[in-house]
């Protein structure tokens, strides 16, 4: 019960910043919208080359093979892989995050 | 350890109207303040950042059977089954990223992938099976993912079928006609919250309702060694390896993607798939630890109905858990199902406006256009609804949507990629493949019939253009070929002038009316 009571009172906590994350965001969006219709209609901008390799998502693979490996080892990981859907949660969290800093 | 289910149905209404409600309210907002003509409708002006973006990919890409499936195949397979549903579910979302790249670059006004293919090829026929394809793709995700809902409703609440499908559909059609892909993008993001967070939450309580990893992990061992492996090679061969190729199909060769490609910034394109990828992954694999509990409690098929599929929701109900803990599942199975259907709804009004009702009717005003976007997501749930409520058996409908995908996907990189790709060789590889791919299919397995449509689909395009002389295509043609900006256009349609309705020359879709 110690690890539900974790996930919930973590959960709740992420929860709480995620949506006031998506809030900020939205409100963002919204001025950039306004300043936009009071001002030039925007343009598509242009993409730059990008390296179509990513070792983060190389990473990924690898991580969650591994993951899915180690549960078939050890019955103590099952307590704490639950735990990783929050870190979903936190990702997109930190994709609001990162995106206001490239911002400023 | 199992319980009766004594959870009244009109708990389930309670989550089904109470969502569906929440997501208006939040459509209801987005409409007021992003959302004016058809060019935010379908393409969010294309602004979408890397938050929304992300949050948004993850739940677009969770669909309610994929929730269930991943339990249904721990369940099946044991850790095996899991580990070929989950991994190359990431790998397909992440495999997009080379195709975005090349072709946000090379069309930086773009709206869907099948624009791509009239300016690529100007070839009629080839374009039709193209529309064809991906509209009833996007046919396919609305359906399977109503049949989720009814799944999980039915098992849980015991509520009839039909109510579902018409409380289901109502609900997602209203709140997705408001805003478009932004509704759609900011929603989707609340429901990734919605899906991750109770996707722990449950699934630890489920562990410790059935005695803990423990007993579970010496059952399973007990039971078969292997349950606890991802080495089999019975999973592979008889889901695993069909199912890779398959999910391929479903993100390149699917209009729901490629929406996103052209409406997030971007400098946040490649970033956005790569996480949304990345980030899917926790959502099986912890939902898989519901289908090993039900596995490791001796859970048999024939108690869930048969339906390999239930088991989730089946555990889950009847575990004798705290109510909101039974709520909280079905959240997240529901926002999983909102989610993509939403995504599949946006995707048509891109497809409708830009590919049909542009091209058939180029005078068309802004505002009947907005007007027609619109109403095709109205049309799109009527005959969706109608569909599945006919209780056809729609086998035939999921086959041959699958070849149409599957046939579509080696041609269409090597559209993006291969310059000496001809229209003859990308049609006729698509036409040989159905036509070959899917008799066998359905006649021996579905592995050997997959493998056929992609052989067939990759060799032919590919002889034909070797053996062609026509001149390699160039891409650059694409980008630049003459923008106009919406008041040339418009101005343009109400002289009469050419308007052309391909990328390159498409215009940016109606700013303000």
């Amino acid at each position: 019960m110690v690890y539900v009571t974790i996930s919930i009172v973590v959960g709740a906590l992420i929860s709480l910043a995620y949506l006031v994350n998506v809030w900020i965001s939205f409100r963002q969006v919204s001025r950039d919208r306004q300043s936009e219709q009071r001002g030039r209609a925007s343009e598509a901008a242009v993409a730059e080359d990008e390296a179509w390799f990513s070792w983060k998502a190389f990473v990924s693979i690898v991580a969650s093979s591994a993951i899915l490996y180690s549960i078939g080892k050890w019955a103590f990981l099952w307590n704490y892989v639950p735990f990783i859907a929050i870190g979903s949660a936190v990702a997109v969290i930190a994709a609001f995050t990162f995106e206001r800093r490239k911002r400023i | 350890m199992l319980q009766a289910n004594s959870i009244q149905p009109y708990v389930g209404y309670i989550v089904m109207v109470g969502l569906g409600l929440f997501m208006l309210v939040i459509a209801l907002a987005v409409r007021s303040s992003l959302v004016r003509n058809t060019h935010d409708y379908i393409i969010a002006d294309r602004r979408i950042g890397l938050g929304f973006g992300v949050g948004s990919v993850i739940a677009v890409w969770t669909w309610a059977m994929a929730v269930m499936m991943s339990s249904g195949q721990a369940y099946t397979w044991g850790l095996s089954g899991l580990f070929w549903f989950t991994v190359p579910n990431g790998i397909a979302v992440m495999a997009m990223v080379p195709f975005a790249l090349k072709l946000r670059k090379v069309i930086p006004n773009g709206y869907t992938i099948t624009d791509f293919i009239r300016s690529r090829f100007q070839n009629r026929p080839a374009l039709v099976i193209a529309v064809i394809g991906m509209i009833f793709g996007i046919f396919l995700e609305i359906i399977i993912n109503l049949k989720g809902a009814v799944l999980l409703m039915e098992t849980i609440f015991g509520i009839k079928e039909i109510v579902i499908l018409a409380v289901v559909i109502l609900i997602v059609t209203v709140y997705s006609y408001f805003g478009g892909i932004w509704t759609s993008a900011i929603t989707a993001t609340v429901n990734t919250l919605l899906i991750t967070v109770p996707a722990a939450v449950v699934t630890l309580f489920v562990l410790y309702k059935v005695g803990g990893p423990d007993v579970l992990f010496e059952s399973l061992n007990k039971q078969d060694p292997q349950l606890l492996s991802i080495f089999r090679p019975e999973a592979a061969a008889s889901f695993g390896i069909t199912l890779a190729l398959g999910l391929l199909a479903s993100t390149v060769a699917d209009q729901t993607f490629w929406q996103k490609v052209w409406a997030i910034k971007p400098q946040h394109v490649k970033r956005t798939f790569i996480w949304g990828g990345a980030w899917f992954y926790p959502i099986p694999i912890a939902l898989g630890l519901i289908g090993l509990a039900a596995l490791g409690t001796g859970l048999k098929l024939d108690d869930i109905g048969g339906d390999v599929t239930a088991v989730g929701p089946y555990l889950v109900s009847h575990l004798g858990l705290p109510l909101i803990i039974v709520v909280l599942y079905a959240l997240l199975v529901l926002n999983a199902c909102y989610s993509t259907i939403d995504g599949a709804f946006s995707a048509l009004t891109s497809l409708v406006a830009v590919d049909i009702v542009k091209p058939l009717w180029p005078k068309l005003s802004e505002r009947r256009l907005f007007a027609a976007t619109k109403l095709s997501i109205v049309v799109c749930a009527l005959v969706a609804a109608a569909i599945v409520m006919s209780g056809v058996n729609f086998v035939s409908l999921v086959l041959t949507t699958y070849a149409i995908k599957t046939s579509l996907l080696i041609p269409l990189i090597l559209a993006i990629f291969w310059p000496r790709l001809t229209s003859r060789g990308f049609l006729w590889g698509i036409v040989l493949s159905i036509a070959i791919g899917l008799p066998v299919r359905i006649a021996y397995d579905e592995l050997v019939g997959t493998l056929v449509i992609f052989g067939i689909s990759a060799v032919v395009p590919v002889i034909w253009s070797l053996l062609s002389k026509e001149a390699p295509f160039d891409y650059a043609v694409l980008k630049h070929t003459k923008q106009l900006d919406d008041a040339e256009f418009f101005a343009g349609s109400a002289k009469g002038g050419p308007v052309e309705p391909s990328v390159g020359s498409i215009p940016q879709l109606g700013r303000e009316v």
